[in-house]
């Protein structure tokens, strides 16, 4: 347990000194500026906007981190050879595999934390310069966003996890993480259109399938989107963060088990 | 040879060349580009798959889009044109789309899609989708219910929405009585003055608080013209031929001036109008 | 003792997309003992890193077998005895040499008082304890050499495995990995490493073979064999003369 937990220490520290992190974090400063002033351009919603820009900053500066940063911790190790530097420890492949995670799911708590931190000046801010009677903003709704996107983020790391353990090279399962990410945001919207059957396009029933099979497979990334719900104050259903919660156990469980397994049979020639 | 003496001055010419360069470029660039800010509008189901997870900021964009075009507009002082009404309900449409419950994009549509461009059902097909989105929201149901009585001639069905914002929290505590007013009585402009000096108070927008100061003077004139139209009325028991009999009668002084530039006269009905077409109610055919 | 075991120990890679397959190692049976130093000389791509990889659990074998300490390299317990450093040595960009070792003593379940001492005995024997809290990165080659070397003695395992362990070096650093070994030899650890170094090996090794093409051709006791005359270049010569060249 040790070595997995010193493993997670040194894939976080890794991430953290690395200096494309640095650029991600410059970048997440300079959305939250322009959010300042952006909001100048709007009439009554100025907070709805303000929050927004500060969580899609969050959001977009998190998926970067994830998809490079989180790739190039895992996938590099093996294109890079530093692998062995890890595998020739009494560690199993399994143990790797939970360690790495552990370490970019750090890194992912620690981005979020200072990324939301920052983002709530913004808000604030567009609070205090506009009295709104009808605003209904609440911070603990956008909390709860906050967290749902950190939840999002290790759940995409997870899932390059999974990638990087069958994959050659890096670059391919940066380009599957995308891919998947993708697909992930937009499947639940796809299911939507089937659902409604209000399409002017005929889908064949073989369609439909595919379109619900792609639906359960990959990460319904909508769940853990409460954009709307945190710009407008809107309350969310009860249960709702324990499901997501539940879900997101489940499926980032499969994910890491899935690639500790498959490493487990995997050479380093 | 010292390759600094060819490198430096290259590089000077190149920026020199640049700066020349810049204004014929974008001269060329920018026939296409007021195309393009005007013409291009995606179905939704488009925009909300490409938008990903920024749907919200994507209505935000194409809100602040749409205004920036139609502000652009009336600094130009130019006219609208159907095609330019058509491309602001669906893009209001788009946003709303995008975005339920974001305020702003009804507020723009109530203000233009009625009083300008006489799109009064589309107009009331964009603010339900805020009635039903925004609940606790009074404010939609009361502009439904306005348009209902001034535009579209409809009493019954602007009392019942006015009633139903009423319910709302934060409504006018005399909106009932008002409903109750307007169904049984037909002083139209009165009221409009009324509910367009309440708008025009709690709106922080400077362009358009004076969008609504403008009207307010156009129907203020309106309804004196109106009232002196009364008057002539008791007096003669017939209304007036035209307007410039009430100057003759003494019962103004002057004729009043249209802000919109145009000139104010009575129409065969008797109601007052203006040939600038925009001071009065159009009422739905 | 026999502490290594290798019974007819064959890998066979099958490239992608073709039916061509290459024999790594062909059938290698070899037993090192306890508290010797064995040495593995070969041209390249004979097969003396897949041996040694196979050592580690890195690839399995096609056929055969290999245990150490009569279990399955894949055990824990056998990683614990075991000291690798492979042929150039990767890290972690920006770690120090001084978490490295951190890292080395925690993943083998040492307490932190052990893992500092040894540490900081480590990095002094090996001249990085100026260098020990700057980023690997910054280290030159011979210093990411001793950092690795550290990293294979941080547990002192009973077994150490070095891929060419003084590949890259100038002479000062093959002097101390070479002084190193000896000492490790002192304290009766079993030493199994590879090099093209003839020379060292000479120097070094109680024993040593010779692989070709992945076949083991001569197994050799240094002393013994080599007490008439002949140098170990000239043995090694004899056996690939032998095979009629190289593959590539």
């Amino acid at each position: 347990m040790r070595g997995v937990l010193s493993l997670a220490y040194i894939t976080f520290v890794e991430g953290i000194r690395s200096r494309a992190l640095f650029g991600i974090f410059i970048m997440a400063l300079l959305m939250f500026a322009v959010t300042v002033t952006l909001t100048n351009l709007f009439m009554r919603d100025i907070v709805k906007v303000a929050v927004d820009l500060s969580l899609a900053t969050i959001s977009f500066s998190g998926l970067l981190m994830v998809i490079f940063i989180g790739n190039s911790l895992l996938s590099k190790d093996i294109d890079k050879r530093t692998i062995y530097m890890v595998i020739s420890r009494p560690l199993s492949r399994g143990q790797y595999i939970w360690g790495k995670f552990f370490g970019i799911f750090l890194l992912v708590i620690a981005a979020v934390i200072f990324l939301g931190i920052l983002s709530s000046l913004p808000v604030y801010f567009a609070g205090l310069s506009y009295e709104n009677p009808e605003s209904v903003f609440k911070w603990s709704i956008y909390f709860y966003a906050i967290v749902l996107i950190a939840m999002k983020l290790a759940l995409i790391a997870s899932v390059t996890i999974f990638f990087s353990s069958f994959t050659s090279t890096s670059f391919i399962s940066l380009m599957l993480t995308i891919a998947a990410y993708i697909i992930g945001t937009s499947t639940e919207t796809v299911k939507g259109f089937l659902d409604a059957k209000t399409q002017v396009i005929e889908i064949s029933p073989l369609m439909g399938y595919v379109i619900n099979g792609v639906y359960y497979l990959f990460p319904n990334l909508a769940t853990f989107d409460i954009k709307l719900q945190a710009s407008h104050g809107l309350a969310l259903p009860e249960g709702y963060i324990l499901w997501a919660m539940v879900y997101w156990f489940f499926y980032v469980g499969l994910m890491v088990s899935a690639a500790a397994l498959i490493m487990g049979r995997r050479e380093f020639p | 040879m010292n390759h600094r003496f060819i490198m430096v001055p290259l590089f000077i010419l190149l920026i020199i060349g640049y700066i020349l360069v810049l204004p014929s470029y974008e001269s060329s660039r920018n026939a296409i580009r007021v195309e393009e800010v005007k013409g291009l509008t995606l179905p939704p189901a488009i925009i909300k798959l490409l938008s990903l997870e920024y749907r919200s900021i994507a209505a935000d964009f194409l809100f602040v889009r749409v205004s920036q075009f139609y502000g652009g507009k009336i600094g130009r002082m130019e006219d609208a044109t159907p095609e330019d009404w058509d491309w602001l309900h669906r893009n209001l449409d788009l946003v709303t789309e995008l975005d339920p419950y974001f305020q702003d994009p009804y507020f723009m549509g109530n203000a233009f899609l009625t009083w300008d461009a006489g799109m009064y059902d589309e107009a009331e097909a964009l603010l339900l989708k805020a009635v039903n989105a925004r609940p606790w929201d009074w404010n939609f149901p009361f502009f439904i219910g306005f348009n209902r009585f001034f535009f579209m001639g409809d009493n019954k069905g602007g009392a019942d929405y006015f009633l139903m914002a009423s319910e709302r929290p934060g409504a006018w505590s005399f909106l009932p009585a008002l409903a109750a007013r307007l169904y049984y009585e037909d002083k139209r402009t009165e009221t409009a003055i009324a509910f367009l000096e309440k708008i025009w108070q709690g709106e922080k927008d400077p362009r358009a608080k004076s969008y609504y100061a403008i009207r307010l003077d156009a129907l203020s004139k309106v309804l004196f013209l109106e009232k002196a139209i009364q008057v002539y009325e008791d007096r003669v028991g017939l209304p007036p031929v035209n307007l410039q009999v009430l100057v003759d009668r003494r019962i103004i002084k002057k004729l009043p001036q249209d802000p919109y530039g145009g000139e104010f006269y009575i129409d065969k009905d008797g109601t007052v109008k203006s040939t600038s077409k925009m001071a009065h109610i159009k009422k739905k055919e | 003792m026999a502490i290594i075991e290798m019974e007819s120990l064959t890998k066979v890679y099958k490239k992608e997309f073709s039916r061509k397959k290459v024999c790594a190692l062909n059938s290698l049976s070899l037993k090192i003992d306890e508290g010797e130093v064995f040495g593995f000389l070969g041209p390249n791509g004979a097969g003396k890193s897949t041996t040694i990889k196979m050592l580690l659990d890195l690839i399995r074998p096609t056929s055969g077998k290999v245990t150490i300490g009569g279990k399955k390299p894949s055990h824990m317990s056998v990683k614990k005895m075991i000291g690798y450093l492979p042929e150039n040595p990767y890290f972690y960009d920006h770690l120090s040499a001084r978490e490295l070792l951190i890292f080395g003593g925690r993943s083998c379940n040492m307490d932190s008082d052990t893992i500092k001492e040894r540490s900081r005995e480590l990095l002094d024997e090996l001249d990085l304890t100026a260098a020990m809290k700057r980023p690997l990165r910054s280290y030159s080659k011979g210093m990411v050499q001793r950092a690795g070397l550290a990293l294979s003695l941080i547990h002192n395992p009973s077994i150490l495995i070095f891929d060419e362990p003084m590949s890259g070096l100038d002479p000062m650093g093959r002097k101390k990995v070479f002084d190193l070994i000896l000492k490790l030899k002192e304290e009766g650890k079993t030493i199994f490493f590879s090099s093209h170094i003839l020379h060292d090996i000479e120097r070094l090794c109680d024993r040593a073979a010779i692989l070709i093409n992945g076949n083991l051709n001569r197994l050799l006791d240094v002393k013994e064999e080599l007490s008439q005359g002949e140098t170990l270049e000239d043995v090694f010569m004899e056996e690939v003369n032998k095979t009629g060249g190289l593959r590539e």
